[in-house]
């Protein structure tokens, strides 16, 4: 393999990263006085978060930081939720403005020079890369602020806060944390970290890192065989499809793997973020065990946020949809993902409410599929892979393969 | 630290000193054979090809060239070292390659290693290797290769597409250290200062020097198995790449298609790249000359490029393009383009190199596509080259 580094998806498997962390372990293993293995931990957070967000990536997530923990002290809910909205704000500013910008010069303008020259026109006014990892900021930023002014105790000490924001192993793609969890498990690592961590951690990393090379050999394969797709016979075709679908989770799962491994290594537990997600038999249980931060996240914030399901059938397959829309744009800003997210939302919706839609003929139907399990587990994996081309590749080009893969073309 | 907490079944099987005993000798074991795997080489090896260079993901190490040239090369026979890019490499000959023809007609006393490779500028991969074997193999001669004109401007001075292998060399200390060559690369080093991939591509190698990962991969993928799936592998790409046959790389064969554009783009940049390379020389007789500007920076990157004791050991060929596609030029893109050759030879002398221009009267059918040659082309550049290497011998005082 070749030493190259591309990508936040690569951060733990570039030397830079293995030369940092060849001091930070063993020091803070040495160090045994707690506040120390703190402010030596706080160092590397910091030391890690710089060197990859550069400074126009360090900034704006320091100015949210501060916003977010003064309002956490303040206690006060309008302070909150104008934080809350200004985070939001933020991400959508940095990660959704060019899109959005896209979308409407495309509505505005059809000719596609016009389009372009606009585009040029504009430019200067869109904002470039978004800060690395701002996604996580937020959602962990919205979470807390949430949670305080619901009543939840807010972090009182800086290094709390700082460390919660900026814990190097998950700050690039996640798990998303909760700092009701998070602070109690640091407080336990800096105190107690010891060898069984050490070795379960190294055991984790070592998971994530066979994880992450499986993926990477499959990511060649399908850069390979994707243009090509329509020339492939239909075995072929759905032996792609099986490939983004290994592809995607040991891609994601390998590096919270990876993630979870590291801070176990300081003794810290983050939460679990896959649990063999493809052994899941309907779309319920599937969303209980693929991302889990995210997902649990998704509900808390944003499903039950909005009503859940307290206000009735159509509510709550509304109040699913619009979860799971902002779910699949929080993957990306794309025509692709928003598609993905709301597919997602209605096999759900379907998944939960079809005993009940379809009276006894749904009842039957769903008593014969917990009877065959191998069955359902088939149509899971069946709605899930087609689920994965529109996350994979742009809109039309999903929409062409999957015609493709129904055997029209 | 203080004994935790176990937890679930993995906790109970696991014994944490015994594990990190385990991982530090399976990682010393690694570096162990790693290092050793320095000195493996390349069995059977004829020259590179699709499956065992970059392209495929195959990324030979300095060392493994170095050991693989000592296996090839008799310390009492001078070595040819042909380096370059795919015109040298063959790539469109099929076999017996030119680098056989031109063993034969240098007979027994020299010995020729064909170690050029795609997309490799002059001084990269072959260049790299000789230098590494100049202390025990004095008596060697560089074959390589550049394009005529400003296109033939010699890389940075750690190369370009293979830089790697230089860094890998340098950092393994099997390089040498000309004061020239030193400014090229604190200049290169000023330029990247904020280019991600040059640093850590260099930090890579400055570890691998102590720790020889990148050895132990490569000897391992080239000897028993590899790990990277590439499409031109396929189903069979966990095979030792060794294994694969010198298959001829078979470029684009284009010669005969007069509307293909890349093919003639190809020349006309040669003339386009090169505006003002030659200038009238403003004497009665309309002479021309080498444009001083040109000759100051190219004399100056090709002594970056090459330490003065592989310098005077280096013949740079300059080939010809097809002289179809040359022939679709304008009359004035043609005569501009007979200029480049005799001024790169100059540039490349004044450097102090030995230089040679070839390929001028071959024919369309000594050339497979707009640059490369067949077997007919390939057997007359080793006629072309073979006087060439033996009167380097002669002035190096290898021969009489």
């Amino acid at each position: 393999m070749h030493p190259v580094t591309q990508g936040n998806q690569q951060l733990f498997l570039s030397y830079w990263f293995v030369l940092y962390i060849l001091p930070v372990f063993p020091l803070y293993w040495l160090v045994r006085a707690p506040a120390l293995r703190l402010l030596l931990l706080l160092v590397a957070c910091a030391v890690f978060h710089t060197h990859f967000a550069g400074a126009a990536g360090v900034l704006p997530i320091i100015v949210l930081a501060v916003l977010t923990y003064g309002a956490g002290l303040s206690r006060q809910r309008w302070a909150c939720y104008a934080t809350i909205t200004l985070c939001v704000g933020a991400l959508v500013f940095y990660k959704y403005t060019r899109f959005l910008a896209q979308q409407v010069l495309a509505a505005a303008f059809s000719d596609y020079q016009t389009q372009q020259a606009m585009q040029l026109a504009v430019e200067g006014w869109l904002p470039g890369a978004p800060p690395l990892a701002i996604s996580f900021f937020v959602f962990e930023f919205v979470h807390y602020l949430f949670d305080v002014s619901r009543g939840s105790p807010p972090m009182k000490n800086p290094l709390d806060f700082s460390l919660y924001s900026i814990f190097w192993p998950s700050i690039v793609a996640g798990p998303v944390k909760r700092y009701q969890d998070f602070v109690p498990n640091l407080y336990h690592g800096v105190h107690n970290v010891c060898e069984t961590d050490v070795a379960h951690g190294l055991i984790r990393v070592a998971v994530g890192l066979v994880k992450k090379f499986l993926a990477e050999n499959l990511t060649q394969y399908l850069a390979h065989a994707g243009p090509e797709f329509g020339q492939l016979d239909m075995v072929q075709r759905w032996y792609f499809v099986i490939a983004i679908s290994l592809r995607i989770l040991w891609d994601f799962s390998g590096y919270s793997d990876m993630a979870i491994g590291f801070a176990r290594m300081f003794g810290i537990r983050l939460p679990r973020n896959f649990d063999w997600p493809y052994l899941a038999t309907n779309i319920t249980t599937f969303w209980h065990r693929w991302h889990i931060s995210l997902s649990t996240w998704i509900r808390d914030y944003v499903y039950i946020a909005m009503g859940g399901g307290r206000r009735g059938t159509v509510r709550k397959i509304t109040n699913g949809l619009v979860a799971f829309a902002i779910c699949g744009l929080w993957h990306g800003a794309g025509w692709n993902f928003l598609v993905w997210g709301l597919y997602h939302g209605i096999g759900l919706a379907i998944c939960s409410n079809y005993r009940t839609l379809l009276g006894p003929v749904g009842r039957f139907l769903g008593a014969r599929l917990e009877q065959n399990p191998i069955v359902s587990w088939g149509l899971t994996m069946l709605f899930v892979g087609v689920g994965w081309v529109f996350f994979f590749y742009p809109l039309p080009q999903a929409v062409d393969m999957l015609v493709s893969l129904s055997g029209v073309k | 630290m203080p004994q935790g907490e176990a937890n679930g079944a993995l906790g109970k099987l696991l014994a944490p000193y015994p594990l990190f005993l385990g991982i530090a000798a399976a990682f010393l074991a690694c570096c162990v054979l790693g290092y050793a795997s320095r000195s493996w080489p390349y069995a059977g090896f004829e020259r590179f090809h699709y499956f065992i260079n970059p392209q495929t993901y195959f990324y030979p190490t300095a060392s493994q060239l170095r050991a693989t040239a000592r296996a090839s090369l008799h310390p009492n026979r001078i070595a040819v070292i042909v380096g370059g890019n795919s015109v040298l490499n063959g790539a469109g000959q099929g076999l017996p390659l030119w680098t056989v023809r031109l063993q034969e007609l240098l007979g027994p006393e020299y010995q020729v290693l064909n170690l050029a490779m795609c997309g490799a500028a002059p001084g990269e991969v072959g260049g790299v290797t000789a230098e590494t074997l100049l202390q025990e193999y004095p008596r060697l001669i560089l074959v390589t290769n550049a394009w005529a004109g400003e296109s033939g401007r010699p890389s940075e001075a750690d190369g370009s597409l293979h830089r790697y292998l230089f860094w890998d060399a340098y950092y393994k200390g099997l390089l040498l250290h000309p004061p020239e060559r030193e400014e090229g690369l604190r200049e290169v080093a000023h330029g990247r200062a904020a280019d991600d991939a040059y640093t850590e591509l260099k930090r890579g190698m400055r570890l691998d020097a102590f720790l020889s990962y990148h050895d132990l991969w490569t000897g391992v993928a080239y000897s028993c198995f590899s790990t990277i799936w590439h499409p031109l592998l396929e189903g069979t790409f966990m095979q030792a790449r060794g294994r694969y046959l010198p298959t001829d790389t078979k470029p684009h064969r284009s010669e005969h298609r007069p509307d293909d554009a890349a093919a003639i783009e190809g020349v006309r940049n040669l003339v386009r790249q090169s505006p003002d390379f030659v200038r009238s020389s403003g004497d009665a007789a309309g002479g021309k000359v080498v444009n001083p500007e040109y000759l100051k920076q190219m004399r100056r990157d090709l002594q970056r490029c090459f330490p003065g004791e592989v310098r005077q050991r280096t013949l740079l060929v300059i080939a010809h393009c097809n002289p179809y596609r040359v022939q679709q030029l304008t009359a004035d893109e043609q005569a501009r383009y007979y200029e480049l050759f005799p001024a790169t030879v100059a540039i490349a002398e004044a450097a102090g190199l030995h230089a040679v221009e070839v390929g001028r009267h071959y024919t369309t059918a000594d050339y497979f596509d707009w640059l490369h040659f067949t077997r007919s082309g390939g057997q007359k550049l080793a006629d072309d080259l073979a006087p060439q290497v033996r009167e380097l011998a002669r002035g190096l005082g290898y021969t009489r």
